[in-house]
């Protein structure tokens, strides 16, 4: 039994936005304190570790932990249905195999009921690395200097040298760079155990941090030479954190 | 004492008399007198220096030639205003002026079975001069239509469609209102079809639709897409549901209407693929890397499947002085790929690379399993004349029926290719995006365990 109560929709979709851009189809695992899902993208080189606790919804009921496996595209598109003022109940019906979405705006309601996939058996590994270098900046910043780069390259360099944290991108149509010093306004905070840097896939990156990005202000990305990045993410409640596979010999 | 000259006149045909000097067949079955056949010729073209001897377009063999056989060839068998004989079934829906164009259907001057005429899946392993030759045959009558008001056109459009239908070779009887133009292009570069003349009437003979091609055709409140997908899950050759396609005999009532056959190919091959796609997400990735081939008329086919997430990337190289690449020394790579969620845009290169996708498709969704898809083509100077896009479909098709070369790792499977293929790989992977990027990218399951 799982059923959850929210008033304001915009926050819940745009969380499971953030979702979408990895996951094609998640298994959700709830428990009475909150809903999880860890998955990875098809070709298993993005993951997403995501928490949200009850207390994000104005009413929270779950019993024993049940599994949810739906299509986040899907679900997307109904949630995109609901109205701003609409309150909103989803029901997960698991005798009938339904996702039910309940919206009520006075007198009128609508349900919407979407099916329920086979949980996926696939293992999803957990991650363990040791980050070498460590720096929190504000989303906005870090979304301009993926545009920057996508101006130019398939691929973009994230560097932590000294005091400096550096998003670079060379290609055939030129380059760009961006550097960030401990000044910066931009540049939280800036944690080196040694200089670090590893290149990723800009269509990935770029996806991950407009989508996280709507959620949330800071970031801290985590790193260590030609290693899988850790985004964390900084939402009110919760936690979205996402890892990314770099490229090695570009 | 000089000769006296009585008269002085500009000789007709010389292109003709010069190009069939030394094919007797040619030279006796052609009529060259003034106003029998009209040749033309791009201005400033190769070929009249070259008069189909020299090779200096660099070329195998002479394109022009082997048309010109299949064509005085055909003319034999035309008498008249009067063309009757078995259509294969095929019908034509022109592009030009669209969305008026001219539709009609095509016949030879024979009877008997003629499916073969215009069914390109068995046409492979067929001589480059025999295809000439089927497609060569085929006369073309022609009627203006609007393809959002095809009902005006009345008899002519009904009947043809009704061949468009037809499971099996159908006698037809078309009433041109002039002869067939024996205006013969010195042009290498176009693709051998019949003659062409305006048509006054037509009449067909028994005819026995296709069932499943009927069931869809009388449901006005089917798709067409549903429609097509359904057709070929029937196991209707590809070939068949375009004619039907082509002239909009699928889709909601009010929605239909008539397609160019050019473009109905490529509107049917992608929509078969975007099928297929789906379904093949959904099942486990092929447990090595699989290399298939196939070489035919000129073309050599290297196809890679990776075990990874679907993705498809295609490269045609184009040898210099091939069809597309009319350069002296460089080697012309077109490519074109999509990522997992597919593309929205039409492919830079063409229908090439739909055809090819269906065929790699066929294959994985009959072994049940996902994969990565590259396919490389490279095009010599032996595919003289464009066939078609069915060569690469059949051309891929067969390449997936040949037993799979199994590998362990990428860049065994790479090598094995490149030792078949003229290019070298840096070629290759400067200018495909998804070759690059599954080279360089690492997967996190490389790093958590």
């Amino acid at each position: 039994m799982f059923e959850v109560e929210v008033s304001r929709i915009d926050p819940f979709r745009s969380l499971v936005k953030a979702l979408s851009v990895i996951v094609e189809e998640g298994t959700f695992t709830m428990n009475e304190a909150q809903l999880k899902l860890l998955a990875m993208d098809p070709s298993h080189v993005a993951m997403v570790d995501f928490e949200l606790p009850g207390g994000f919804f104005d009413s929270y009921r779950c019993e024993g932990e049940p599994k949810l496996s739906i299509n986040i595209k899907e679900f997307l598109r109904f949630l995109d249905r609901v109205d701003r003022d609409e309150q909103v109940r989803i029901v997960l019906n698991t005798e009938k195999a339904r996702l039910v979405i309940h919206c009520k705006r006075g007198g009128h309601s609508r349900r919407f009921e979407m099916p329920i996939l086979e949980p996926l058996d696939e293992e999803v590994p957990q991650p363990k690395i040791f980050f070498k270098a460590k720096a929190r900046v504000t989303t906005d910043a870090l979304r301009m200097a993926i545009r920057d780069a996508s101006l130019v390259s398939e691929h973009v360099r994230v560097e932590v040298e000294g005091d400096l944290f550096k998003v670079n991108a060379e290609g055939d149509m030129g380059s760009s760079f961006s550097e960030w010093t401990r000044d910066s306004d931009d540049l939280l905070e800036l944690k080196v155990d040694e200089d670090s840097s590893a290149t990723f896939t800009l269509s990935y990156l770029s996806d991950i941090a407009s989508a996280a990005g709507a959620n949330s202000e800071v970031a801290t990305l985590e790193l260590s030479t030609d290693m899988p990045i850790k985004m964390e993410f900084e939402i009110p409640q919760g936690r979205l954190v996402y890892y990314l596979a770099p490229c090695i010999g570009v | 004492m000089g000769k006296r000259i009585t008269t002085r006149f500009k000789p007709k045909n010389v292109w003709v008399r010069d190009m069939v000097e030394g094919d007797p067949f040619v030279a006796s079955s052609l009529d060259v007198t003034k106003g029998m056949l009209k040749l033309q010729a791009p201005k400033q073209s190769l070929c009249s220096v070259c008069k189909g001897g020299k090779m200096l377009c660099g070329k195998t063999s002479c394109p022009i030639m082997a048309r010109l056989g299949a064509f005085s060839k055909m003319f034999q068998g035309v008498k008249g205003t009067n063309i009757d004989g078995s259509s294969p079934p095929s019908v034509f829906v022109g592009r030009f002026g669209y969305p008026y164009v001219q539709i009609g259907p095509l016949t030879p001057t024979f009877y008997g079975n003629t499916q073969i005429l215009d069914s390109p899946e068995q046409w492979f392993g067929k001589s480059i001069d025999e295809i000439i030759g089927y497609r060569s045959q085929l006369i073309r009558g022609m009627t203006p239509v609007n393809v959002r008001k095809p009902w005006k056109a009345g008899r002519l459009l009904d009947k043809t469609r009704e061949l468009s239908l037809a499971e099996h070779y159908v006698e037809t009887e078309m009433k041109l209102t002039r002869r067939p133009t024996k205006r013969f292009y010195m042009n290498g570069d176009i693709q051998p079809i019949g003659p062409t003349a305006p048509m006054e009437d037509v009449d067909i003979g028994y005819i026995r639709w296709n069932r499943h091609m009927e069931k869809c055709h009388y449901d006005s409140d089917l798709k067409a897409a549903p429609a097509t997908v359904k057709l070929f899950e029937e196991g209707l050759p590809v070939s068949s549901i375009m004619k039907a396609f082509s002239m909009g005999s699928f889709g909601v009532e009010k929605n239909r209407r008539l397609v160019p056959t050019r473009w109905s190919i490529t509107a049917v091959d992608d929509l078969l693929g975007k099928h297929l796609t789906s379904k093949i997400k959904g099942y486990p990735l092929v447990n090595q890397y699989e290399v298939y081939e196939s070489n035919y008329i000129g073309n050599r086919f290297e196809i890679l499947l990776v075990p990874d997430a679907w993705a498809y990337e295609a490269y045609e190289a184009w040898y210099p002085r091939t069809l597309w690449n009319p350069s002296e020394e460089e080697v012309a790579i077109v490519t074109d790929w999509e990522p997992y969620k597919g593309r929205s845009t039409y492919a830079s290169m063409g229908g090439c690379y739909y055809a090819g996708k269906l065929a790699v498709l066929e294959h994985l969704e009959r072994e049940r399993r996902q994969a990565k898809v590259f396919i490389f083509r490279e095009a010599y100077p032996d595919y003289i004349l464009p066939v078609g896009v069915w060569q690469v479909r059949e051309n891929c098709r067969n390449a997936m029926r040949q037993p799979s070369m199994v590998f362990d790792t990428f860049q065994s499977a790479i090598n094995n290719i490149m030792g078949r293929l003229s290019i070298p790989l840096e070629k290759w992977m400067e200018s495909g995006p998804l070759l690059r990027h599954t080279v360089t990218q690492r997967k996190l399951t490389d790093f958590f365990h």
